[in-house]
């Protein structure tokens, strides 16, 4: 039988042509059902990237420090606690950009007076509708660092 | 006859000093117990369901909107479990708020299927409303209340602040309590099935499994082919207890028990609605720490 490239290759974009119309409307459905599809993120939590958060903050050390700062990675101290009482803990409500799912970074700062031990530090977070996380380190006389929340 | 009436002016008078400064209604047990701890003796407390009520059922009368009416704030746990909340809102008089305590707290969506979460009508949303099985969560209520209570009432802020504070210590020690009583049992073993679906929080705290076996409604039976996959569940996990709730009819979770060969824990209480000692926040966790232990140790 003798071959006719050029009819094949009509039909076969005639082919193409016919099918093509009736998949992009099954492609482009397809793309409004993901869209529609409900959202994983933690009911009454929020959500706009990067939209700050009410958050509690708690800080214990088993010594109490002199002063201690907490800001975002090369940014001002978002909150500074200068502690005159001498006490060993503090809680405050600050704001913070907090996504659920998101790893949240803060640059801590502390300092304790001379001859204090090497010492706990803990750090506990509770943004409002999301669920808490504290981290712990450990000091000897000064801390300077980045802590990682929510990995 | 006048040593009667001069007592019973010291007594008014006496009365109208110890007038407290911020009236506050709440619409489950547990949310009583938070007002006062956090507010002390400079709030009243109106509570409109009573201990060994069911939070599934209520809903408030005119009556219990009479004696609301001069409240300043009405505390609702929140997550739907008041599925009535919208008509009490509409009702309000002008200057009242109504503060939802769980709103701001982390939820637990469960997979519904088959499965209820309690009821019907708190299944529609999938989350789990009853936050207040967990202590961590307690302790969150207690600041937000503090601060929606210093918000309203700003001369006492310091004293609610105080009153959160002493009650987040006493909550600390008893998470601590809790996880010392609870440590006995091998985090393999930490499987708590009971009828419904309302002890997710206490299970995330706590590292347990959650297996809610009876599924259905409490008005409702599950159908044979869900209990036999239960059963052979139950069996294939070598469960060691089951636990019947307080208020729910045991019949179902008992048969479910006694096919699968499990024993029968002591009921523990879902809603929040303990009585006597247990009435409390602290008085229920403690009923449902020791039940739990007792049974599985």
């Amino acid at each position: 039988m003798k071959s006719r490239p050029i009819p094949e290759l009509l039909f076969i974009l005639l082919l193409f042509g016919v099918a093509w119309f009736p998949l992009k409307r099954l492609t482009d459905a397809g793309a409004a059902v993901s869209l529609s599809a409900p959202s994983l993120r933690p009911p009454d939590a929020p959500g706009d990237a990067g939209k700050s958060v009410p958050v509690f903050l708690r800080i214990k050390s088993a010594h109490a420090p002199e002063r201690c700062a907490v800001s975002l990675p090369g940014g001002e101290p978002l909150w500074t606690w200068d502690n005159t009482a001498a006490v060993t803990s503090i809680d405050a409500r600050i704001d913070l950009p907090i996504r659920p799912g998101a790893v949240l970074d803060l640059a801590v700062r502390a300092t304790w007076s001379g001859g204090t031990p090497e010492t706990a530090l803990t750090l506990t977070l509770e943004p409002d509708g999301i669920e808490g996380e504290s981290v712990t380190v450990w000091a000897r006389g000064s801390f300077d660092d980045i802590l990682t929340f929510f990995r | 006859m006048k040593k009667s009436l001069s007592v019973l002016l010291i007594l008014l008078c006496f009365g109208a000093t110890l007038r407290a400064d911020l009236k506050v209604a709440t619409l489950h047990p547990l949310l009583t117990d938070l007002a006062r701890n956090v507010g002390g003796d400079h709030v009243e407390v109106v509570s409109l369901m009573k201990s060994g009520g069911d939070p599934h059922d209520f809903e408030p009368s005119p009556g219990d909107l009479v004696r609301i009416r001069d409240a300043r704030v009405i505390l609702a746990s929140g997550k739907g479990l008041e599925i009535y909340l919208p008509r009490l809102a509409a009702n309000l008089s002008p200057g009242q708020e109504l503060f939802e305590v769980g709103k701001k707290i982390p939820s637990i969506r469960v997979e519904v299927g088959e499965l209820f979460i309690c009821c019907p009508a708190h299944s529609r949303g999938g989350l789990d409303p009853h936050w207040w099985q967990g202590i961590g969560n307690m302790r969150r209520a207690a600041r937000y209340v503090a601060e929606e209570f210093s918000r309203l009432d700003p001369g006492n802020a310091a004293a609610y602040r105080a009153n959160a504070a002493a009650f987040d210590t006493r909550l600390a020690a008893l998470k601590s309590w809790a996880d010392k009583t609870l440590a006995a049992i091998p985090r393999g073993d930490r499987e708590l099935v009971t009828g419904h679906a309302a002890f997710s929080y206490f299970c995330r705290e706590f590292g347990f499994r959650s297996i809610p076996v009876q599924g259905l409604s409490r008005e409702r039976e599950p159908s044979p082919a869900y209990l036999a996959e239960t059963i052979r569940q139950l069996r294939q996990e070598k469960v060691r207890a089951v636990f019947p709730e307080q208020v729910a009819n045991p019949k179902v979770l008992a048969s479910i028990a006694s096919e699968a060969g499990v024993k029968i824990g002591p009921a523990l209480i879902a809603d929040g609605t303990g009585q006597g000692d247990a009435a409390t926040f602290e008085g229920m966790i403690r009923h449902n720490v020791s039940a739990i232990a007792s049974a599985l140790n």
